[in-house]
């Protein structure tokens, strides 16, 4: 796998293990069924065969972008280098299909962005379960307009991704208007 | 796909892994360094 792995070697003052356990599938790929498998359970025959081990599978998008961005953390800091993330949005995410009923849901279930904190840029993911009208505003911490991504257009029944790229690090509000619904959230650039 | 492990022992997992990163599955993982004497690592770097 080559430098896409790397072993944890403490020193100084740290933590003396890596303790984790833990898998992220398709952190970033709205298509799939994104995921986290963790708990205490080792990959190991102890643990498969003897152990009494608890394992945890997460089927949701926020937890497992939670488990990802500790994961690029983790790895940047022990000298690693990662490939950005290939982000696909031409289809339905799963945890969309099943969690919409009508109109806009105000719940990160609805809406996702991702990856947040971000070194690059930010995914603004939505679904549409009926034509509305819809507002979408990002700001800069002093409330400076940076984008207006859709500008009050009526929008068919659809999934929707728009892509926003600061110039600069900091922090930055996304307001979503949709069916006199608001949604606000922070999004952080590294 | 993304992983943490402290204990990996079980080569049938870092066999896995390989797999899918040969099939041209992005792969990345931490691993501590107890588990660097073990088979799998060998499986994750050679």
């Amino acid at each position: 796998m080559g430098n896409s792995f790397i072993v944890y070697s403490p020193s100084g003052a740290v933590a003396s293990v890596y303790h984790n356990k833990y898998l992220i599938v398709d952190p970033a790929n709205i298509c799939s069924d994104i995921l986290v498998e963790t708990g205490s359970h080792n990959w190991s025959s102890t643990a498969d065969v003897q152990n009494d081990e608890n394992i945890l599978i997460i089927h949701n998008a926020n937890a497992a972008n939670i488990y990802y961005q500790a994961f690029h953390k983790d790895f940047l800091t022990m000298g690693g280098t990662l490939s950005h993330i290939v982000v696909s949005a031409s289809c339905t995410p799963p945890y969309l299909r099943k969690s919409i009923n009508s109109g806009l849901e105000t719940s990160n279930n609805s809406i996702s962005i991702y990856p947040n904190p971000t070194n690059d840029q930010f995914n603004i993911s939505y679904h549409l379960d009926a034509t509305e009208n819809v507002n979408i505003m990002i700001i800069d911490y002093l409330g400076r307009e940076q984008m207006i991504p859709v500008n009050n257009e009526m929008q068919d029944a659809c999934d929707y991704n728009v892509v926003f790229t600061p110039k600069q690090s900091g922090m930055y509000i996304i307001k979503m208007t949709i069916c006199n619904q608001v949604y606000t959230s922070k999004m952080t650039k590294l | 796909m993304y992983f943490g492990m402290y204990t990996f022992t079980d080569n049938a997992d870092a066999t896995l892994l390989v797999s899918r990163h040969s099939a041209g599955v992005y792969v990345a993982g931490i691993e501590d360094q107890f588990s660097s004497t073990y088979t799998p690592h060998t499986t994750l770097t050679s």
